[in-house]
Formats: structure tokens, sequence, C-alpha cells
């Protein structure tokens, strides 16, 4: 057992974090993306089969909570740590090779169309259908909440049967005419869309998974991406804390510091308490990955479910202790809790994970 | 002793929600919940229910009040709860009213509880300042006298739709010397006096509700002082007990649990959480608290009608219901799966269109709603004043 990093990993994070720091919270997207890219964070995660630096989880959430933590969004886990692995884990073909070299290039992006009425949507209930015909596949249904209307192509998980082996995923170009699209806004200024598909015709080509394993595949990028999102969720954690220390030491009433108060100490350290639970059970997601743990989907569920629960907590308690502040958009607390609050709900909120590791880890009890 | 309803309070029911189904029309509802009509909606409806007699209900019947028993007053506000209708802005009829009736002179009644009630003028409340907000007694605005007028100097912060306001009662300092709770004043301030000036703060709902006001050499008229000169502190005080009464929200809270109980069935079910039993638990713990809180304030309510005044129990009421609130806001949010994140939904109606209709609702009361524990003095606060004046700790 070793949680230490090494050296690479060292410097890596050292870089990863300053550039975060030094970033502006309105910085152009498109330039930001540029940077990724030529920074070569766009091809880390990736083997070097496909151009990549072979970079592991570990890595991958080194960005994210430092996005996280300066309040940043970029569509990163969307684009290179879900459709771009997912593409990865597919049989190679000409598709999957030009969009991998696309994407690491920073040329394009990528976005997965997975959920269909809510985020509460699992493999095991998906409706949208891709029928094969003779010139290709012809796609029906609709998907809701999918990330990143900037993507340039999407690709779409969809049944072309009925066994349990039966999902697949195609990929569909984001100006394909007979697409038709809703974007909507979130409340953390990032934006999804809703997709309807009226028998959309699609070539033979646009089919990832040709000999099937789609569902496994898809299953593993999206528990590496739930730990992501869960280290994004970490790094907003860490920086509401810092604040609102900071904030209560400055903050003079009844002429002392409002950080001398025992109540308010007390509340701080529950906050922190929260933030070193969270750390610790993505410590426990990420070994699971990197050993191949079995119970990985169960380690997900119960890690997404304490990160939902925790970290609205600990930003509702940086709220309440700036006082009339916490509720003004002067500060950045806001900010941090609206995406905090669109972390827990996407993949499914606390509830939805909640439930889902009682299935795992109780139903065989009962 | 009983709770059950004599035919009179029936009847009295009947009344009020007959009312409410006439007035309070979903287009009306529609234009108070939109920011841009907001104001000159509340206006209308509160006009309303002042031609009916009872938007000063709680006023002594000689300032046209009504002589509702606490039975009353309960139904009163269950009913205005589950039409989903709001109650008076607090402002102007229960929060500067109360002070204008027992410490205002005659002329200053006369002067100015007539308008308050026919909702003719909209008040501010202008107390918390930069450097004072739980510490409100460290204030620093300045009153110093200059023949008939005072002249006041210093910033508001805070200012909960002064940018509405007519008028603002404020507190400000008459003296240097001396305990600081015995050199505040109260005072009438015109809002369109000259010095004054008003800026937004926008809060984490992404409204505009709250202010900073800043008075610059600012002449007020002594004549629009209430009571004694320095005694204000008192006055306000007495005045933070009704507030916080009237923050116990179970009403609110009940309209909450409804709107939960409508989310978990028929078209939303495709949320994926709603119905299930986990939810239920939550629902059913905030409930079972609720059902107790109800008649926590019921009870103080009881105490009030026998003359009594509110004293600790409104800080235990803010406490209690406040937190409630704060838990079915969440929980509200939570039955939508995320959906009520949704700020923008587009044009062109893919489903789940169905699903967005109270979003906006929902994730405006959630975000502002966090506010309900730090405004009418923080529930830190409370906690103070109940180990202080409850537990003589
Ligand atoms: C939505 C909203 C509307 C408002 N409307 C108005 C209005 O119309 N007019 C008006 O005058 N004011 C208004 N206020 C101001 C409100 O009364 C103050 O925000 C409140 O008194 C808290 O003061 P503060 O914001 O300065 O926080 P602070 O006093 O700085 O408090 C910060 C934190 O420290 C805690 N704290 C402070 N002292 C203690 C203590 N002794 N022990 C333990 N904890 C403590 C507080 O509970 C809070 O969590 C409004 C506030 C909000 C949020």
């Amino acid at each position: 057992m070793d949680f230490t990093l090494n050296q690479d990993q060292e410097m890596l994070k050292t870089s990863v974090d300053r550039y975060f720091a030094d970033c502006p919270e309105d910085k152009n997207p498109a330039e930001m993306w540029a940077e990724f890219a030529e920074l070569g964070w766009l091809a880390m995660p990736f083997s070097e089969d496909v151009g990549g630096y072979g970079s592991s989880i570990i890595e991958s959430c080194m960005l994210t909570e430092a996005m996280g933590r300066n309040n940043i969004n970029s569509p990163f886990l969307s684009s290179t740590l879900l459709a771009g692995k997912l593409l990865e884990s597919a049989p190679a073909s000409d598709i999957r090779e030009s969009l991998l070299s696309a994407l690491l290039a920073g040329e394009q992006q990528c976005s997965v169309a997975l959920f269909e009425n809510s985020y509460a949507d699992t493999l095991e209930n998906l409706n949208c259908k891709a029928e094969k015909t003779s010139e290709g596949w012809t796609l029906s249904g609709r998907k809701v909440l999918v990330d990143n209307p900037a993507a340039n192509s999407i690709i779409v998980i969809a049944q072309t049967g009925t066994n349990a082996d039966s999902l697949n995923a195609f990929v569909v170009s984001a100006d394909h005419t007979d697409l038709q699209k809703q974007i909507l806004a979130l409340m953390d200024e990032t934006q999804v869309q809703n997709l309807a598909f009226n028998e959309v015709k699609l070539p033979a080509s646009a089919c990832l998974f040709p000999e099937g394993g789609a569902a496994n595949a898809l299953q593993m990028v999206m528990n590496e991406s739930i730990i992501a999102l869960a280290a994004e969720a970490q790094g907003a954690m860490d920086a509401l804390l810092k604040t609102t220390v900071e904030y209560t030491r400055g903050r003079k009433q009844f002429g002392v510091a409002i950080g001398s108060f025992q109540a308010l100490q007390h509340r701080m350290v529950d906050m922190f308490t929260h933030a070193e639970m969270t750390r610790a059970m993505i410590l426990r997601a990420q070994c699971a990955v990197l050993d191949k743990d079995a119970n990985l989907p169960m380690i997900v569920a119960a890690l997404k479910a304490l990160v939902g629960k925790k970290s609205r907590q600990l930003a509702e308690e940086a709220v309440q202790l700036h006082g009339g502040m916490g509720v003004s958009e002067e500060m950045p607390i806001g900010r941090y809790l609206r995406r905090i609050m669109m972390i827990d709900a996407s993949f499914g909120n606390a509830d939805i994970q909640r439930r889902r590791y009682c299935q795992l880890r109780y139903d065989s009890v009962a | 002793m009983h709770a059950k309803f004599s035919p009179e309070e029936l009847a009295f029911q009947a009344e009020v929600r007959n009312f409410l189904s006439t007035h309070f029309t979903p287009e009306l509802a529609a234009r108070i919940h939109e920011p841009s009509t907001f104001k000159e909606a509340t206006i209308e409806w509160q006009k309303l229910l002042d031609n009916q007699g009872w938007a000063a209900n709680g006023w002594p019947v000689e300032h046209g009040g009504c002589p509702w028993t606490a039975t009353q007053k309960y139904i009163y506000s269950s009913e205005l709860a589950a039409a989903g209708a709001p109650d008076v802005m607090p402002m102007g009829i229960k929060m500067v009213a109360p002070v204008l009736y027992s410490y205002g002179s005659d002329e200053q009644k006369a002067r100015f509880l007539p308008i308050t009630k026919r909702s003719d003028i909209w008040w501010c409340q202008g107390y918390s300042e930069p450097g004072a907000g739980s510490d409100l007694a460290a204030l620093k605005t300045r009153a110093v006298l200059d023949g008939d007028h005072y002249v006041v100097s210093g910033s508001k912060i805070w200012t909960t739709y002064a940018q509405y306001a007519d008028w603002m009662f404020c507190l400000v300092k008459t003296a240097t010397e001396g305990r600081a709770q015995q050199s505040i004043s109260f005072l009438l301030i015109d809002m369109k006096s000259a010095g004054i000036s008003v800026s937004p703060i926008i809060s984490i709902d992404g409204d505009h509700h709250l202010n900073e006001v800043h008075l610059d050499n600012v002449r007020v008229p002594v004549e629009n002082r209430i009571g004694d000169e320095n005694k204000g502190w008192e006055y306000a005080k007495a005045l933070l007990n009704y507030e916080r009464t009237a923050l116990s929200g179970v009403a609110y809270c009940k309209r909450m649990v409804r709107d939960i109980e409508q989310l978990m069935q028929g078209s939303h079910s495709g949320f994926g959480l709603s119905s299930s039993d986990d939810i239920k638990a939550r629902l059913a713990d905030i409930e079972i608290d609720l059902m107790a809180l109800e008649y926590l304030e019921l009870s103080v309510l009881n105490k009030l009608d026998k003359g009594k005044a509110p004293g600790m129990e409104s800080s235990l009421l803010k406490l209690v219901g406040t937190e409630l609130q704060q838990a079915l806001q969440k929980l509200r949010w939570d039955v939508t799966g995320g959906f009520a994140g949704v700020t923008e939904p587009g044009t062109t109606g893919i489903a789940p269109s169905e699903y967005l209709t109270q979003s906006h609702q929902i994730r405006r009361e959630y975000m502002f709603g966090r506010a309900a524990t730090i405004y009418g003095g923080s529930n830190e606060v409370q906690k103070n004043i109940i180990a202080k004046v409850g537990l003589g700790l």
C-alpha cells in the first residue's frame, strides 16, 4: 500500500494548480481549450497507442479538482474523460482514429448522449433505438441533459436489440441536419442540450462497437468520470472552507473576530471533517480503479452519495457563516454552491446513489 | 382543551377560501412571481386585501385591524398559504406599523398608518450596516441635530426592496457618548430626500432584492423621529420579536409539502426519484417536525391572544421554522433530480419541458431561502438569546 504521488505526478500537480489559480473565471473557452492541448492535458489520459501519455485517474482528478477549486467550467470531463475514453475503448476503426486524433489535438470536442428522462436513468432502462438497415443505421428516440452543446460530435448510446449486450454507441455529427436540438442553460453557467432523433440515418461506420461490449466500456468510463467529478466538488469544498475560515478571521462583530466564537469554530470544524471524509473516499475510489477492484461500481455509488451530501452541507454552511455576504453575488460562494448542486445532480444525486448502493450491496442479503 | 373549529370558525374559513378563489387569480399570482411586475402586482394584491379589511389584520381594531382570535389568525394564514397567496410585505404593515401605533405621536399615526394600511406607500427597513449586522448596536449612521432637522450620513446595507421604497424606517446614532443602546434613535426617512442613493446587490438566486442605501447629509425633519431621542433601540427591539414570530413560516412549509407530493405523482415521475421510499422517509422526517412546530406556533399565538407579548418563544419559532423551510426547499429541489437547475428551457420544446414549469420557483426559493437563517437575527443569534433568556446561561 502506498498513497504517495510519484515525481511526475507531483510536478504535474504543481503546474496544474498554478495554471488554474492564475486562470481568470471568464477566460475565453476556446483559448483555454487550446492551452489545455498545448500543455498536453487533452492527450494525457490516453494510451500511447493513440498518441497519449498513459496517465491514470490520479492525474485526471488533479485537473478537475483544480478546476473545482477555482470555479472553472470546462468540457474536459465530458469531452476528454467521458467521450474520449469511450472512443479509446472501442475497437480500431477509421472514425475512432480520426475523432481521437482531433480530440487529443484540441481541434474538436465530443459529448456522450446517455440520459433519456433524467440523471436517474441507468444503462438497463435506455429506450433510444438504432435499427440496422442496408445502408447503415437508423436512430430514433430522445436524449436529455447532454453536456456541452458546443461539442462537434455526439456519441449516442442506443439499443440495437433486446439482449443484455445490445447496447451500442453511435457517432453523430452535431450538425447532422435531421437532429432536433433544444439548448438548456443551467444554474452553474454551463449548458446542456436535449436531442430528438426522428429516424436519423447514419452510415454503417457510425457504430463504435460492431462486436458488442459497449455497455461494459461505458460503465467503466462513467465510473472514472464520476470520480473526476467528485474531485471537482472536492476542489470547490476546499475553496469554500478556506474562504470561510479567512472571512470569519477578518469579520468583526461585538468587538471581536466572529471566528473567535466557539459556536462558529465548531461549525467550521464540521466543514473540515466533511472535506476530509470526501477526500479519503475519493482516494478509496481511485485505488479501486487502479487495483481493478470488482466492487468499483458500489464504491463509486458510495462516493457520489457521500460527496453529494457533504459538499452541499459544506456549501450551505459557508453561506451561513458569511451572513449577508454569503447570499450576495459579490462573493463567489453562491457560484460554488450552484456548481456543487449541479455536480450532485449529474449522473444521479445522493438519493439515487444511495439507492444504487443499497441494490449493489444488500440485494443479495435480502 | 380541544383543537376543533367552531361553526363560526368554519364559516370564517369558508369566507377566506371563497375570497381567495375569486381574487387571487393565477394571472395575479404569475405577475407577483415575475420580477418585472412584482411591485405593481404586490400592491394590487395588498389593496385587494385591504378592501376586504384584512391587510392590517394584526393591528389594534381602532386603527383598522381585525378583532380576530388566535384561531382565526391561524385559519387566515393557513388558507393564504394553501392558495399560494403571499401575505403582505412585512416592512410596512407588520414591522414599522406596530412601532408607529405603540410609540408614535398622534400626528405620526394619522399621517402614516392609513397610507401604510392601504399600501399607498412602500416601506424599507434601514437597520443593518456594513459594520453592524448581528451586532446591530454597533451602527454608525450619524444623525446630527441642526435646527428642526437631523442631518443624516452613513450607509445601510441588505435593505430589502429599497429600490421600490417611498419611505425607510431607520436606526441612527444621535449621541456619541454612553452605551450604544442608549444613543440610537428611530427615524422615518423619505426616500426622495436629497442625498439618498440606492445601489443594487444581486443575490445568489440571481435576482435584485437587496440594496445598499447611502445617506449623504440627508435632512430629516425632527417630527419624523418616533418617540424620544436615544430610545430607538428599545422600540426596535420590541419590533424584532414581532418580526420573528412572522418568520416561522409553518403555512409556507405546508405549501412546500404539497408541492413535493405533487412532484411525487403523475407526469413528474420521470425524475426517477419521485415516489421512492427514501424520499418519503425524508419528507416524513420533516413533516413530523412540522406537525410539532405547528402546535408550538399555535400555543404562542394563544398566549399572545391573552395579551402577553412575544418573548423568547419568537426566537424558538424562528429557529425551528427556518430550518424546516430550508429542509423542504432542499428536498423539493432534490425530487426534481436536477431539472430545477435549468434556468433557460430553450424554445423548440423537446420533452421534458413539462418538468420545467416550476423549476424557477424551486431553484430561486432554495437559493434565496438560505438567507432565512441569516436575516431577522441569524439563527446563531437566536440560539444565544435562548441560551441566555430561556436557559439562564
Ligand atoms: C435576504 C436578506 C434580507 C435582509 N433584509 C434586511 C432589511 O431589509 N433591512 C435590514 O436592516 N437588514 C436586512 N438584512 C440584514 C440582516 O439582518 C443581517 O444580514 C443579519 O443581521 C446578519 O448580519 P451580517 O450579515 O452582518 O452577518 P454577521 O453578523 O457578520 O454574521 C456572520 C456569521 O456570524 C454569526 N455570528 C455573529 N455573531 C455571532 C455570535 N455572537 N455568536 C455566534 N455566531 C455569531 C452569524 O450568525 C453569521 O452566521 C437582510 C439580510 C438578508 C440576508
